[in-house]
């Protein structure tokens, strides 16, 4: 497959994270904790994209879960599989529920939110009509939307800065960062998990084009997704805000000839965010249960629950501040899942490697 | 004549009792010529001077020579009513049975300038309800060696023939050779127009979108062919069906091909600005005035409002109402006769326009809006898919009712979402003709070990 399907699914990645994930957590925090998380981030998702690329590559017809047999053991890398599911199906509850906050808060105050949830999970409910290849495209066709709409907000974000604010950031946000922090810019460039479902769509995928990627668009999203908002706000005021792009865009003046608050440009771009991320991660769950079950009824049955489950979870869960407290700790946890596997598979293929070649 | 053939003469005598237009003509009793025809799809000059006058002119071996130079014989008895009923003339001549396909004259229209797929700087011939002529447009516009034409046959009652016409170069054999089974397999009764044949030959019938490109223009099958798709027509209609296609197909015009590039490209966005209109305003009306107003900037939010003032009822009453009058105009221009057609389009739209208006029954926007909504509609150059889209504007027309600008969202991804799974075989409706998709890779395999490793 085409590798712009594969950049396209990278960047999805990094425009929903930068915008939406890191800078609540690292611009909440950036007099203690620093800026540098971002730098830091970014060498450590390239060195566990070099770590998994190259075991990737080197079974190019093969998923992750037929990797993690073969290199694990049915047991242990059955294990780490559904681990990863359920890492998926998480996050996709994540997703679910801070595009259903926005709603609420912004688009329909006065609707029940049942019914509003009910009607988001549609999104992922029709992905089960979806193959590997459809929904890669699929991704690529919102991506491109979400890209240019991300150039105009930064645009005007640009032109809302403070001088003064923007020197604190320069001053003070360069100290050392906290494993949040960390995680959370670790998780911006974290598109390559996908290959966990694709690796036989894009094998043998391009290091150079992932770790270029990575330095043209994610760190360029992450800097001005982190740095924009701080400037804006400053160190105290932004500490108040849940949803920090949110507010922001809603400081932008724009003369859009029909509009003229900057909120709803953010609107759309978060929707189509959120609705492709949720749609994104469950479908990741279900093909990985699909292939570790190898029960397609019983996968659906499962998925169908969680997705009931979503529904039941975001009535209950309405605290958005518990909300990103929770999506921080899952980053801190699928950042260190994530560099374990990758130095486990790198030495096991390694192992199993040199077992093959031995006389 | 022998008894088989006196049984024949008795069941063909049997067929023809309650067929008015069929004729029985006892030509000579020794040795035994019997003609047997339906005058009303048979060329009569063709009976006289190729079948009759040539028995009185020339001897009997002569006459069989002539015969045999111009049917063809060893037909079933069984099947003899059927050729019958395509024009073919049967004749039983001494221990012989003759069946004349060059007899069969099917009236039809002389070649006409399309009605439906107008093009401007393009060739103006459409096709008919002949296939000989309709082969024939084709074969003038693509005078290749590499053309193939198979016959078919559908409808289980009509037998109507058909063709499927291929490159045999650049189409996808696989894919030919399957819609030709598909063809084979199908179940459909009374198969009248190739755009009833191409909801059932894929194995899911498409609810929505179709799954062909229909047309009437011989260039553009053409086209299709040189692009290494096939297409297949049938004897009673004057359209092609066009497959695999992906959704570029129905937003092209011939035209773009024959003008030059930024006009073309121009024209294309316009379509494509076209389609999210007509699909996409019914419902954004409705959620920017009923639940997020705030969207529009102050002035026009409130000159909204202000055209809304006196109006007794909500926004998506006063679209629904609006649409379904528009639906009903375009549905009655259709089916009226020519001559009265822009009269009742005229009236119609003077009292849905002004007088809704001034009744003080609908908003000034909203005749602007219903009014782009129509034109917009009506610029997507398919007939087939405009069609889908005049249903899918209410599909969004009810998720704005009911959520607003989430709900129109939800819908307009849902609808992408949904027009992305589709696919026909390998081709699916939004990827390249020339890239098929690649499919799941299928099951995890039982053992880890094997043929993954590079």
């Amino acid at each position: 497959m085409n590798i712009l399907f594969y950049i396209a699914m990278l960047t999805y990645y990094m425009i929903n994270n930068a915008l939406f994930n890191a800078p609540n957590v690292i611009a909440r925090n950036y007099l203690h904790h620093g800026l540098t998380a971002i730098p830091i981030g970014l060498a450590l998702a390239g060195i566990n994209a070099w770590l998994l690329l190259s075991v990737y590559n080197r079974f190019p017809k093969w998923t992750m879960i037929e990797i993690n047999r073969h290199l694990c053991g049915k047991f242990f890398g059955g294990a780490i599989s559904a681990s990863y599911a359920a890492l998926m199906i998480i996050i996709g509850f994540f997703m679910f529920r801070g595009s259903l906050e926005v709603i609420i808060e912004f688009l329909m105050p006065d609707t029940p939110v049942w019914f509003l949830a009910i009607l988001l999970i549609t999104i992922p409910l029709f992905g089960l009509l979806h193959n590997d290849s459809t929904i890669l495209y699929l991704v690529a066709f919102f991506t491109a939307i979400a890209f240019i709409l991300m150039l105009i907000i930064f645009w005007l974000g640009f032109k809302e800065i403070d001088p003064v604010m923007l020197k604190g950031v320069a001053v003070h946000g360069w100290k050392p960062p906290t494993v949040q922090g960390i995680s959370a810019s670790l998780f911006v460039c974290g598109g390559y998990v996908g290959l966990a479902i694709w690796n036989p769509f894009f094998a043998r995928t391009s290091l150079k084009a992932t770790l270029l990627l990575f330095v043209s668009v994610g760190l360029v999203a992450m800097s001005c997704g982190t740095i924009i908002p701080l400037a804006v706000w400053g160190p105290w005021a932004i500490r108040n805000l849940n949803l920090i792009w949110v507010m922001t865009a809603e400081t932008l003046s724009l003369d859009l000839f029909v509009m003229e608050r900057g909120l709803f440009l953010i609107v759309p771009l978060l929707l189509i965010t959120g609705y492709m991320g949720v749609l994104l991660y469950i479908y990741k769950g279900y093909r990985m249960l699909d292939l570790l079950l190898n029960k397609p009824k019983a996968t659906r049955i499962i998925i169908g629950c969680v997705l009931a489950g979503y529904v039941v979870l975001a009535l209950s869960v309405n605290e958005l501040k518990v909300i990103i407290r929770y999506r921080e700790q899952y980053m801190v946890v699928w950042a260190v899942l994530q560099n374990i596997v990758g130095i486990l598979w790198y030495a096991l293929a390694k192992r199993k490697e040199r077992g093959v070649s031995a006389p | 004549m022998n008894e088989q053939m006196q049984s024949i003469a008795a069941s063909l005598d049997t067929f023809f009792e309650n067929n008015a237009d069929a004729r029985r003509e006892q030509i000579d009793a020794e040795p035994g010529f019997i003609l047997y025809y339906i005058w009303t799809i048979t060329d009569p000059d063709f009976i006289d001077q190729q079948l009759k006058m040539p028995f009185f002119r020339y001897s009997r071996e002569e006459y069989e020579l002539h015969l045999r130079s111009i049917s063809q014989a060893g037909d079933k008895p069984e099947d003899l009513p059927g050729k019958l009923c395509k024009g073919c003339a049967v004749i039983l001549y001494g221990d012989q049975v003759y069946t004349v396909a060059k007899s069969v004259a099917y009236r039809t229209r002389s070649v006409d300038t399309p009605q439906v797929e107008a093009s401007i700087v393009g060739p103006l011939e459409a096709f008919v309800e002949s296939m000989a002529v309709n082969l024939n447009l084709i074969r003038k516009h693509y005078q290749s060696p590499n053309l193939r034409i198979v016959k078919f046959e559908v409808g289980t009652l009509s037998h109507i023939t058909g063709y499927m016409l291929y490159d045999s170069e650049l189409a996808d054999q696989a894919f030919v050779k399957r819609e030709l089974q598909q063809i084979d397999n199908l179940n459909a009764k009374n198969a009248q127009a190739v755009s009833k044949v191409q909801q059932y030959l894929p194995k899911k019938r498409p609810l929505l979108f179709p799954r062909t490109v229909v047309t009437e223009r011989p260039d553009r099958v053409s086209e299709a062919l040189s692009k290494g798709k096939s297409a297949y027509l049938i004897e009673t209609t004057p359209f092609a069906s066009l497959a695999p296609i992906n959704f570029h197909d129905f937003m092209a015009s011939m035209d773009d091909s024959y003008m030059l590039p930024v006009y073309s490209y121009f024209l294309i966005a316009l379509r494509y600005f076209a389609l999210f209109a007509t699909v996409v305003l019914p419902g954004a009306y409705v959620a920017f005035t009923a639940f997020n107003p705030e969207v529009f900037r102050v002035q026009l939010a409130l000159s909204i409002a202000g055209s809304r003032a006196g109006l007794p009822y909500p926004a998506f009453l006063e679209v629904a109402f609006m649409m379904i009058m528009t639906e009903l105009l375009v549905e009655a221009s259709l089916r009226v006769p020519k001559t009265i057609g822009p009269a009742a389009t005229t009236v119609g739209g003077l009292i849905l326009g002004e007088a809704a208006s001034q009744a003080n029954l609908v908003s000034d926007i909203m005749i602007i809006v219903v009014a782009s909504v129509a034109i917009a509609n009506f610029v997507i150059p398919i007939n087939t898919m405009s069609l889908t889209v005049r249903v899918l504007k209410y599909v969004l027309l009810f998720l704005g009712t009911i959520a607003g600008f989430f709900g129109l969202t939800v819908g307009i991804v849902l609808l992408v979402s949904y027009l992305f799974t589709m696919h026909d075989g390998k081709y699916s409706l939004v990827q390249s003709y020339t890239a098929p998709v690649k499919f799941n890779t299928g099951r995890a395999p039982k053992s880890p070990a094997g043929g993954g490793q590079a």
